[in-house]
């Protein structure tokens, strides 16, 4: 039996090693290439082999890097606050819902999923741009004269990307929900609590590290997200992941174009430290 | 039993639930007096759940009334109800500490701070948890949790107690223990209390009263020994304990009494309160323990020709299985008296029943 244990330990390695070998050669390599160059020169588009912290000096003092990073922040905090707020009513009803089309409605409320992002955002810009659906029903009825200027604009942005991340966060809140059983909301309520109060006191707290995790997942895909930001948002509207695009593919400045990354990766893993860190004290409670 | 809404501490009237085309509840009416402890008992799906259910209002009933401590609460929320519920699951809240739980109800009545103290204190004495209110649901046994389930109940000191199977998932000793204490607790604080289970047992320790349920309504509604001793349909005698039963004529139908003729065309005398017919089919019902044995037909007695065909020792008593000549099979407890009984598979005997011991059961 023991050759046969052994044999199967092999096989567990040879498994392991496909995976290993592609996220070690495709993930893992490429950022510590890419690390590297943020702490390299650059000239004329040229990588020189040269350890120098100017690109990081680059990034932090000059307005226009401030300025992208400041609307990462806001999109990320937007998204994240906009999909929790609409996923968490959905979710709770999808998760409570006695209908026999449950399974049908969750499908829908995944489906968003299934079209490509640009798609879905080339749908926001037939909405949003000057001459656009809600310009020319708002013209029609008189309302307005002039056009309104909604896209480009970092709420054009959010909006896009709120869409396109709120299957995430209602995946991850129906995970949490369904893990408080009913009856404790109608214990609550034999007790004298109202609904708004059994959602206080019950189910908000017991669903907050659904709510976290939620916010967590979709404020670092915002934050990374490139498509949305580019077609929703301008020059004048730049984030850091389009920023990251016109430095590296626009001007070839790949040393800079890898600083901004580095702090955009930085950014993501220090939001999930915190939020981990929250997580396990709410469970430690 | 009156219903007047005055005098019932809990008074459901010709209450009906349906849940799309099945009807759970079909026109019940429950009076239950203060301080008494009344019991749902039934096999699952009988309806009694969603009987307790349509009292906390975790659902409005399609028809009836429902009043408690003489107010009509039908239509109004479960927090607008003044009830304490303890789920079969306990539901304790597993964020908040024991201290926590049992202080919610007080805090939703908006009690002052000193005063939620004082009486959490004291529920978690009642229920023999003293000292454990800063523990965690999750820290404590199956046990402990029940008694926070309880103490979170009783300590907002509701008209009614109602109990959801709250024993089911102890086990077997713990069980035992946990239904003394908390009919003794009721009794103390004379707490109206209205207990669903499907175990018979618990239902015959704890009940002042037992409504056995079937089908959505109540099949018979009396004290554990009038429910045990006397049931008044089939369905009762077979639910709450076990019940030989054989078929049987009317032959003469007295006002109180009525002969009966069974299998092997035995005759027998048997007090009734069915109104019979002469000629009329009817049941003949024996419990085990009620039965006995005997090498010859015993005078005046209900005496049946058998075979034993198993023989179960259980410690405390003997499980004698027969089959009747020409009948039913049939079921014999014999007590254990410290003396083996000269029975073996196979052998020829005669089952007896007194009179007192037979019942009449409509057919």
């Amino acid at each position: 039996m023991i050759g046969i244990g052994e044999g199967r330990s092999g096989l567990r390695w040879l498994v392991l090693a496909l995976p290993c070998a592609v996220l070690i050669s495709f993930f893992a390599v490429p950022n510590v290439l890419l690390l590297s160059a943020s702490f390299m020169r650059s000239e004329a588009s040229v990588l020189i082999d040269e350890f120098t912290l100017d690109n990081y000096q680059d990034i932090l003092s000059g307005a226009l890097f401030r300025g992208a990073m400041l609307r990462t922040v806001i999109v990320g905090l937007g998204v994240g606050a906009l999909d929790v707020l609409i996923a968490f009513p959905l979710a709770y009803f999808l998760v409570r819902t006695q209908s026999r089309w449950k399974g049908l409605l969750i499908a829908l409320s995944l489906a968003p999923l299934l079209a490509s992002v640009i798609v879905r955002t080339y749908g926001w810009y037939v909405i949003l741009n000057r001459s656009g659906a809600i310009n020319q029903t708002l013209q029609g009825l008189g309302m307005i004269d002039q056009p309104l200027a909604l896209m480009p604009s970092t709420g054009a942005i959010i909006i896009g990307l709120a869409h396109a991340l709120l299957p995430y966060a209602v995946l991850t809140l129906m995970t949490a929900l369904s893990a408080i059983s009913p009856n404790l909301e109608l214990a609550a309520m034999t007790l004298g609590a109202s609904r708004w109060r059994t959602f206080v006191h019950v189910v908000l707290p017991l669903s907050l590290p659904g709510l976290i995790g939620g916010f967590v997942l979709c404020f670092s895909i915002a934050i990374s997200a490139y498509a949305t930001p580019a077609i929703l948002g301008g020059p004048a509207t730049q984030t850091v992941a389009t920023l990251i695009y016109t430095f590296m593919m626009n001007l070839l400045d790949w040393a800079v174009g890898s600083a901004l990354a580095a702090v955009l990766i930085a950014a993501s893993l220090l939001l999930l430290y915190l939020a981990s860190k929250l997580g396990s004290q709410r469970t430690a409670l | 039993m009156g219903t007047r809404v005055g005098e019932a501490a809990l008074l459901l009237k010709g209450i009906e639930k349906r849940f799309g085309l099945v009807t759970a509840v079909r026109g019940l009416d429950l009076a239950v007096a203060q301080g008494e402890f009344v019991t749902l008992l039934g096999p699952s799906g009988c309806g009694k759940s969603t009987t307790l259910g349509l009292i906390a209002g975790f659902f409005p009933p399609d028809a009836g009334e429902i009043y408690l401590g003489g107010r009509h609460v039908e239509n109004l929320p479960p927090f607008a109800r003044d009830i304490g519920v303890v789920f079969q699951d306990y539901a304790l809240f597993p964020h908040m500490t024991v201290a926590q739980n049992v202080a919610f109800g007080l805090k939703m009545r908006r009690v002052d701070r000193a005063e939620i103290n004082a009486r959490v204190e004291e529920a978690l004495d009642l229920v023999k948890l003293g000292g454990l209110g800063s523990r965690r649901p999750l820290q404590l046994s199956g046990g402990q949790r029940q008694r926070v389930a309880l103490a979170r109940a009783l300590v907002v000191r509701p008209t009614v107690l109602l109990l959801d199977e709250p024993l089911s998932n102890l086990d077997l000793k713990l069980r035992e223990e946990m239904r003394a204490e908390i009919a003794a607790l009721q009794r103390r604080l004379a707490i109206t209390t209205v207990f669903v289970t499907h175990d018979q047992g618990e239902a015959l320790a704890m009940s002042d009263r037992i409504a056995v349920m079937n089908a959505g309504a109540i099949e018979q509604i009396g004290r554990p020994t009038e429910i045990y001793e006397r049931p008044a349909t089939r369905f009762v005698a077979d639910f709450i304990g076990r019940t030989n039963v054989m078929p049987a004529t009317v032959g003469a139908a007295g006002s109180t009494q009525v002969s009966l003729v069974t299998v092997q065309g035995a005759t027998i005398e048997v007090a009734t309160a069915h109104s019979l017919a002469t000629g009329a089919r009817a049941l003949l019902a024996v419990r085990p323990e009620r039965a006995t044995l005997a090498t010859a037909p015993v005078a005046d007695a209900l005496s049946l020709r058998a075979e034993v065909t198993q023989i179960l020792y259980l410690g405390a008593s003997r499980e004698i299985h027969l089959t009747l000549d020409d009948g039913p099979a049939v079921i014999v407890d014999l007590a254990n008296d410290g003396r083996e009984p000269p029975i073996e598979i196979g052998d020829r005997v005669w089952f007896v029943a007194a009179p007192a011991s037979c019942l009449v059961l409509p057919a």
